[in-house]
């Protein structure tokens, strides 16, 4: 047996060994600061971070997420491109304008590395500019949510909490009806069902979205009609008020599909004991809905962008559901803001959809990469430029490649990828949006 | 707070389950991620982005051993990071971490075939560990799990350091005639 091959199996041991250590360890602390307070010593120790900046959700991507996340891309034009880790040269990039973003001729040689794979469309209509936008955040009548969600149903027991984000406001938690979960707060509503198999359902949208949006196609379930889902999801969209939506992504999840997906895959309970998922019935199968929110024809990134300047991190906006033939399971909406905006001044697209992809590439041959990624999607979005007082925000149009990344250790052991990955891309300039940090 | 308390704070989106998390096991996992890294910044940097992981991940999962699922997200962040600073400099070579002490009990030729071997050794091991005395475990796990120093060991259950690599010692000689005995080539 090698070293490594010893340190690789001890990684693996039980978790209630690991576990053991870490309470044995967190209670010697314990009594450890007790006696130092006591004493009223003051001993100085290394600190590694501040736990003020440590515990936002702004705290910074930095050298692991961003060289993880790092890659290369490959311009493509209207055609559909896949290499397979194979040194690649880049099309060139004709530069001919923001509209023409997807157009190639001729040969630039831009390498591309082999630790890339792209598996994209560039979008073909680019505007040739767009304003930068404020919005403010939408505040919900207390009274008409719950009369949408919860209706003339019991409530079983109800608590509030400081909102996350929106100081003197609350973030409700209503528990109703048969096993129900409203939680709300200005811009935010999740309400969902909390048994087994929602939670089942909920993991496998999840795992949807992180990585097999396109093995899931939205045909027709044998239970109910697709249209049914849309208009029960719609329907709860028209009684919040909210128009600002854009077209709807579904897909439909069979039980067969669902638990094809989720074999394999363990859940634990509270003593630590590993236990499979439960299988999904006919009964169970469901739609999962998403819809993005959309001002001047662009959407909202529906991507959770971390910065180190907390201002400046971007919250992702969406609608998402899973419909049951019996009723929505699963409702929740992010980062809603109001429909009407604040127009600012307006950003050329100068960089096309191609030059964007170019200037990732060059970015990328000239940093270290760690990871496998594959490039899926590019569109023009809104990401937040800054978070303002008052939890208003200014949104700038950006390019946004998506895709996703494995290890190197990962790919090995034949793994396949969940985590995503993000890229952005100046429109005006070609910057890399990262590197401006 | 309860480590149910704080998962129950992940799934429900409220945001001070980070600085619950970083009050109770900020320091777990700085020592964790300093213990491979050995360097201050990157270890805070591998915190941060163990927070975000936990946040990305609670849900989906619900984790019932909070401490065990922060530690392993730490250790692999750590981990991966070292191998990617280790490539900067050394152009890609395998990182395996510095335990001279493990060259007497392993023959370091590599025997494991397949995962299901590769998975029989962990149950191996695991069923090992259940036998072992709490403190001779939690050392163990201590320096081969959590990579922490002697030295460190030695403070944090009272011991000499000569103490800890003799108790070590045993131990690894334990487990090697435990697998041998179960037919692997250790």
């Amino acid at each position: 047996m090698t070293r490594k091959e010893w340190l690789s199996a001890v990684d693996k041991i039980d978790d209630k060994y690991i576990n053991e250590l870490a309470d044995y360890q967190l209670k010697k602390k314990q009594k450890s600061e007790k006696k130092t307070s006591e004493e009223a010593e003051v001993v100085l120790k290394p600190q590694y971070f501040r736990p003020d900046q440590s515990v936002k959700p702004g705290t910074p991507f930095k050298r692991v997420m961003i060289a993880a996340a790092a890659v290369a891309c490959v311009a493509a034009v209207g055609i559909f491109i896949r290499i397979n880790n194979k040194p690649q040269v880049v099309p060139p990039n004709d530069s001919t304008g923001a509209s023409s973003g997807n157009t190639i001729s001729g040969t630039s040689g831009l390498p591309v590395p082999e630790n890339l794979i792209l598996d994209l469309n560039l979008p073909e209509n680019t505007p040739s500019a767009a304003p930068v936008i404020k919005l403010k955040p939408r505040f919900w009548d207390n009274d008409k949510l719950r009369k949408i969600f919860i209706g003339d149903k019991e409530i079983t027991s109800e608590t509030n909490y400081e909102s996350n984000g929106f100081a003197d406001e609350k973030r409700y938690v209503v528990y109703f009806g048969d096993n129900m979960r409203l939680i709300y707060e200005p811009t935010n509503i999740s309400c969902e069902r909390n048994d087994d198999i929602s939670a089942v359902q909920s993991s496998i949208a999840s795992l949807i979205e992180r990585r097999w949006l396109e093995q899931f196609s939205d045909e027709e379930l044998k239970s109910f009609p697709k249209a049914d889902a849309l208009a029960r999801v719609q329907n709860i969209i028209d009684k919040l008020e909210i128009v600002n939506v854009g077209e709807p992504v579904i897909r439909s999840v069979s039980a067969e599909k669902g638990n094809e997906l989720m074999s394999g895959r363990t859940s634990a309970d509270k003593d630590g004991n590993e236990h499979t998922r439960p299988e999904m019935t006919d009964a169970d199968e469901f739609y999962f809905i998403t819809y993005p929110l959309v001002y001047n024809d662009i959407e909202l990134s529906q991507h959770l962008k971390m910065n180190a300047d907390f201002k400046k991190s971007h919250r992702p906006s969406y609608i998402k559901a899973v419909v049951t033939k019996n009723g929505i399971a699963e409702f929740k909406c992010e980062n809603i803001y109001e429909s009407e905006f604040e127009a600012q001044e307006n950003v050329l697209i100068n960089c096309g959809a191609q030059d964007a992809l170019n200037a990732l590439i060059k970015h990328y041959n000239e940093t270290f990469q760690m990871s496998y990624t594959t490039l899926s999607g590019c569109k023009l979005v809104y990401i937040t430029e800054e978070n303002l007082d008052g939890q208003s925000r200014v949104l700038i149009p950006i390019w946004q490649f998506s895709g996703y990344e494995i290890t190197k250790e990962e790919k090995e052991q034949g793994l396949e990828p969940e985590r995503l990955h993000y890229d952005y891309v100046l429109p005006q300039t070609g910057e890399i949006y990262e590197e401006l940090f | 707070m309860d480590d149910q308390k704080i998962v129950c704070m992940f799934l429900e989106r409220d945001e001070s389950a980070l600085r619950e998390v970083s009050k109770k096991y900020g320091a777990y996992c700085t020592s964790i991620a300093q213990n491979i890294l050995h360097n201050c910044e990157d270890a805070e940097e591998c915190v941060n982005d163990t927070y975000l992981h936990a946040w990305n991940s609670i849900p989906p999962n619900k984790p019932t051993a909070l401490g065990a699922f922060l530690g392993r997200i730490t250790k692999n962040l750590a981990l991966n990071m070292l191998e990617s600073l280790h490539c900067e400099k050394r152009g890609g070579k395998d990182v395996t971490l510095p335990f001279e002490e493990l060259d007497e009990f392993i023959s370091g030729n590599s025997s494991i075939e397949g995962e299901c071997e590769f998975n029989e050794i962990v149950d191996e091991i695991n069923a090992f560990l259940q036998t072992l005395p709490a403190k001779k475990r939690m050392i163990f796990v201590a320096r081969y799990w959590q990579c922490e120093k002697l030295s460190e060991i030695a403070e944090c259950f009272g011991m000499a350091e000569s103490g800890v690599a003799a108790n070590l010692s045993r131990t690894c000689k334990k487990l090697k005639d435990h697998l041998k005995r179960r037919g692997f080539d250790v």
